[in-house]
């Protein structure tokens, strides 16, 4: 294994470490919980509905990156793939809330349930009012009869966005919450790995692929995808990925989406941008209205080469949302 | 069990778990992300540290300060799963004074109808239920807490290699669906483990290479 790091154990706070260094007007610990970590919001900044996130480490710029104005509040961060504490969710929860309540937005991990719940039950006890909103956006991960255990992948970049949106413009808990269970419900996402991640503190690769294969709907965590097959070029492998993708989003002439091809860590943007092409070739021929793309780094699994594809399904409040202002220094947005 | 005596079963214990993280790291690696290994050498690491600062206390005690512990030092489903389960062994056990047969079939019974309640797996779904369910069956029928541990161990090596043909239902292995056939569940594999270290009686370590397929 050849990674940049001091010991491993300490990977997550090392690099935790530099980033609070490298964005100090971004980003801010929570009293006491170094890896409860908030957005620093303008002084005399009107109170809104806060959006706390979180998961393991190792998917950079999920979903630390994802912390920013028009976006979420606060994250609480979990070793690498692995859930955060309900204590550091809580202390998220209480770092970010501004009187307006708190909508919980993170991907369908059975650790991150547990203790996102356990923390809205202590968050309840102290008089803050939460919602759940969890991502089940990757097709690959369990059949259409059971879409609600699927696992969340790179489409929370566009529910955080619209989410974040909705929350900045003013809506209330429940319409914020209601705004990211639709962004959702209009996501599909599937992706292809090339090469096995490698968690520090393992050392070495969850998996092994022979050079001429490629292991088909991974997810973002180095976990094994659901079959492995012949290598293909980009547009059979653009191809995989988006048949499975239409094959539940019932796209017509006159629907307008958002594209997001995103890389699982090592593969460089000229590949994603090479897989883009075919995508928007594909839509074109179907008639349907690419209305924003985004290519790049937004949900990877450390090392890991290899894409993802993700559509959402606009309409109007949505691709409004969309166009809302947003930063956070880690992302690239509309 | 004296106070003494299970402390020393305990330490055992965790020392078999840190022993084994590479076996837990790769049966988690095949179905799910890999990360078992790190979580439970963490976590036991953490509790070997813990555990000879705080051993004056009741069962109770004990069992909710491992929970505490379970659940800040590397909280996956796994380690957060059993930090619940024990949490609810420890108020099952709250105010009893005996350590005796029939407060480890109570504490049992809460801490695995908890794990089923929070985790929402039943068994015959292949997690570590399967080997938890069967061990308390095995507690149950045992007339002692010795002849219980050694019994406990039995059943929930059968239960577990019972599942290794099965396609998982529950949580991240159940991605996988048909590649998790033939491998023993991790979870379970850790149980086994733990109770192979309680187990005083001895016997020779189950051998998870022959359970395969």
């Amino acid at each position: 294994m050849r990674k940049i790091m001091n010991a491993p154990k300490d990977f997550v706070d090392d690099f935790l470490d530099g980033l609070l260094k490298a964005y100090p007007q971004d980003f801010r610990s929570a009293p006491g919980f170094t890896r409860a970590i908030a957005r620093v919001e303008p002084t005399g900044a009107d109170s809104k509905v806060a959006i706390v996130t979180g998961g393991g480490s190792g998917h950079l710029p999920l979903f630390l990156g994802y912390v920013g104005q028009g976006l979420c509040s606060a994250v609480a961060v979990g070793n690498t793939f692995s859930s955060p504490s309900a204590e550091t969710i809580l202390a998220a929860t209480k770092a970010s809330e501004s009187g307006k309540g708190v909508l919980y937005l993170y991907g369908n991990y059975s650790g991150d349930c547990l203790n996102f719940d356990d923390a809205a039950d202590m968050a309840s006890e102290e008089g803050i009012e939460t919602v759940t909103v969890r991502a089940t956006d990757d097709v690959a991960s369990a059949p259409p009869a059971a879409s609600g255990s699927r696992r969340g992948v790179a489409g929370l970049t566009l529910a955080y966005k619209c989410a974040g949106a909705a929350a900045a413009a003013g809506y209330t808990l429940s319409e914020t919450a209601a705004i990211a269970a639709r962004s959702l419900a209009n996501t599909r996402t599937m992706g292809v790995g090339l090469s096995p991640t490698i968690i520090p503190e393992a050392g070495r690769p969850t998996f092994q692929l022979s050079e001429d294969e490629m292991e088909l709907g991974i997810g973002i965590h180095g976990e094994p995808g659901v079959r492995r097959e012949q290598m293909g070029d980009a547009n059979q492998i653009t191809d995989v990925l988006i048949d499975a993708i239409l094959a539940e989003l019932e796209l017509t002439a006159s629907s307008r989406v958002v594209v997001l091809v995103n890389s699982l860590g090592a593969t460089p943007e000229e590949e994603l941008y090479i897989v883009y092409a075919r995508v928007a070739h594909r839509l074109a021929t179907d008639g349907v209205t690419v209305h924003r793309a985004l290519v790049g780094r937004y949900a990877t699994s450390l090392e890991m080469a290899g894409c993802s594809i993700s559509i959402m399904v606009l309409d109007d409040e949505l691709a409004s949302l969309l166009e809302a202002p947003s930063y956070s220094p880690l992302l690239r947005l509309f | 069990m004296s106070e003494s005596c299970a402390n020393t079963a305990l330490e055992r214990m965790l020392r078999s778990l840190i022993d084994h993280e590479e076996e837990f790291r790769e049966l988690d690696a095949s179905a799910g992300d890999g990360d078992l290994g790190i979580t439970v050498r963490s976590t036991a690491t953490a509790l070997s540290e813990w555990l000879p600062q705080n051993s004056g206390g009741s069962t109770s005690e004990l069992l909710a300060g491992i929970a505490q512990v379970c659940a800040s030092t590397s909280p996956s489903t796994f380690a957060s799963l059993v930090s619940r389960g024990l949490s609810a062994a420890a108020k099952a056990l709250e105010g009893q004074q005996r350590e005796d047969l029939s407060s480890l079939v109570v504490a049992l019974e809460a801490g695995i109808a908890m794990v089923q309640r929070r985790g929402g797996a039943v068994p015959g779904d292949k997690t570590f239920l399967d080997a938890l369910v069967p061990a308390l069956e095995a507690a149950r029928t045992a007339t002692s807490l010795t002849q219980a541990l050694s019994l406990m161990r039995i059943s929930a090596i059968a239960g577990t290699e019972q599942m290794v043909p099965v396609i998982p239902q529950h949580g991240r292995a159940a991605w996988v669906g048909e590649r998790a056939r033939g491998v023993p569940d991790a979870g379970s594999v850790v149980v086994i483990r733990a109770l192979e270290a309680l187990d005083g009686t001895g016997g020779q370590p189950w051998d998870g290479n022959t359970a395969r397929q």
